[in-house]
């Protein structure tokens, strides 16, 4: 079973996610509803940050707790005294936290709040509690796992991919969020396990939106990474994965939300706001100019560079949407190759120092050895010819 | 089997906000065992200073540490770096306690440099990391 927040956290975070998707279905008018509902939403967060389970007879502690809750909420901010955008707020946070939760569930009974181990099963069997969390996890798995497939071939095995959740006790203040996100090595053998720690009483809509990036971040990089993660040398790769990679999977995930196809219903209705968080994140962790920002996102601003210079290398030789698509299939195929971390490390040093700035940008492009190489992998779609021509 | 199970492992939180990255760590760390084992440094001359036997590595490049990550991720505040320690071919080979000397090295040389060169708190042991009791792997 996969590790997952304990009972107490789950329906605060329920209550948080309920908000969050009320919020979200606004799409463009997020900005409005948000300034009109404040007062709703403060005395609504304020209280969701006090909920304790409650239990009735008949009724499963989800639901019971969630209508004590609401029954609070509506004391403090009564519907009546709402107007406007606020007062449609209010009455779709009081109609989805009415909802039966627990009916849509996939486990067969409901979370009692008594059993921490069967309340943390029914939540690994994507608890519907969870719906919200669930769906990003589930769209960056399958945008990663495909575009993987589609460039190593129909004989592409992937990791199996386990989605863990965790409480985290303040606010991360590396990724300026209020949540975590790492994958490790899981004892299950093929497997990787993608952990999200949230900090419940500050998780917001702004929040859920740079999540998407960071789970698939989480998917795309790691999760399906060829090598193991808890490698005495990860650490000469951590330019390649934490910037390189990083960066094509940002370019991943902006294309496949530019197309707007298969996703989650609250993606899809704020497409502009998950764009825009997801570069916001990237940015974020590669700002090297930012005072006081740590070592690594120094390294990853190294590795991004590189990969910048690759992908304008590629476009340069095959046009922008071929050239994007072998910079993406040569990324990919080395990341889930069993290449070592410091062959992949090597590679972020050889592009920068090859293929970053005018001048060696302008050689490289005319330079016959890398160009065959490119035009090699092209063809035999082994990336170790790219490899061995940036490295010349 | 996975050798990593029958290793001794402590795991430490990176400080959030210093300099030190898991990758600066795990440089840092792997280039001074490299000198504590070249007569003549400074770290080599430290390790005699405190009696420490180094001879299970003499005349060898290998590392008696591994340095690695307990999760990889977007950012280092969820991330422990770990320590592994490996023991020596030659001590392996003659049945030695193993692990005793590597310790040694990290506790009385490593780690103090590296709160030296990044600040005192850099790394806070997690004490539910440890993966086998000293004592009991000493004794073997």
């Amino acid at each position: 079973m996969s590790r997952q927040i304990s009972w107490p956290y789950v329906p605060m975070m329920t209550a948080r996610f309920i908000a969050i998707e009320a919020i979200i279905e606004h799409g463009e008018r997020i900005y409005d509803v948000v300034e009109e509902g404040r007062a709703v939403l403060d005395t609504y967060y304020g209280l969701a940050n006090a909920i304790k389970s409650h239990e009735v007879e008949g009724q499963a502690a989800m639901n019971a707790t969630l209508g004590r809750f609401w029954v609070r909420v509506e004391q403090d901010a009564p519907r009546t005294e709402a107007r406007g955008l606020a007062a449609t707020l209010h009455e779709r946070l009081a109609e989805l936290t009415a909802r039966d939760i627990c009916a849509g569930c996939p486990a067969a009974s409901p979370c009692t709040g008594r059993d921490s181990l069967q309340d943390r099963e029914r939540l690994a069997l994507e608890g519907h509690c969870f719906a919200a969390y669930w769906s990003l996890c589930n769209l960056s798995r399958d945008v990663a796992v495909q575009i993987y497939a589609q460039h190593n071939g129909g004989r592409y095995v992937p990791p199996v991919v386990r989605f863990c959740t965790e409480q985290l006790a303040k606010r991360n203040t590396v990724l300026n969020t209020a949540f975590s996100a790492s994958t490790s090595e899981s004892a299950a053998e093929g497997t990787r396990d993608v952990l999200i720690a949230f900090c419940v009483s500050e998780f917001d809509y702004a929040d859920y939106e740079q999540m998407l990036y960071g789970i698939f971040h989480e998917c795309f990089v790691h999760a399906l990474c060829g090598v193991r993660l808890d490698s005495g040398l990860a650490y000469l790769s951590e330019s390649f994965h934490e910037g390189w990679m990083d960066y094509i999977a940002f370019l991943v995930l902006d294309r496949h939300l530019k197309r707007g196809q298969n996703l989650p219903h609250l993606v899809h209705a704020n497409l502009d706001g998950f764009r825009s968080a997801s570069t916001k994140a990237h940015e974020w962790r590669t700002d090297f100019r930012r005072p006081g920002c740590s070592s690594e996102t120094r390294l990853n601003a190294f590795g991004r560079r590189a990969a910048r210079a690759f992908v304008a290398f590629c476009s340069a030789l095959c046009g922008q949407e071929s050239g994007l698509d072998l910079a993406i299939g040569f990324s990919v195929m080395l990341n889930s190759s069993n290449i070592s971390d410091e062959t992949r490390g090597r590679l972020v040093s050889d592009a920068s120092r090859r293929l970053v700035g005018q001048d060696n940008f302008a050689r490289a492009l005319m330079n016959e050895t890398m160009v065959k190489a490119l035009r090699a992998f092209e063809r035999d779609r082994d990336p170790c010819v790219v490899i061995d021509g940036l490295g010349k | 089997m996975d050798s990593r199970a029958e290793e001794d492992t402590i795991s430490y939180v990176i400080e959030t906000g210093s300099q030190a990255s898991f990758n600066a760590l795990a440089r840092d760390i792997y280039q001074a065992w490299s000198d504590i084992l070249t007569p003549g440094t400074e770290l080599h001359r430290e390790a005699e200073a405190a009696k420490i036997d180094l001879s299970a590595y003499a005349g060898g490049d290998q590392r008696g540490i591994a340095v690695s990550k307990s999760a990889a991720g977007l950012d280092h505040s969820v991330v422990e770096l770990v320590i592994a320690f490996l023991g020596s071919e030659a001590a392996r080979a003659i049945g030695a306690g193993t692990k005793v000397v590597a310790r040694d090295i990290w506790k009385t040389i490593l780690l103090p440099l590296l709160q030296r060169k990044y600040g005192a708190k850099v790394l806070t042991e997690n004490p539910k990391s440890r993966s086998k009791k000293n004592t009991a792997a000493d004794s073997e």
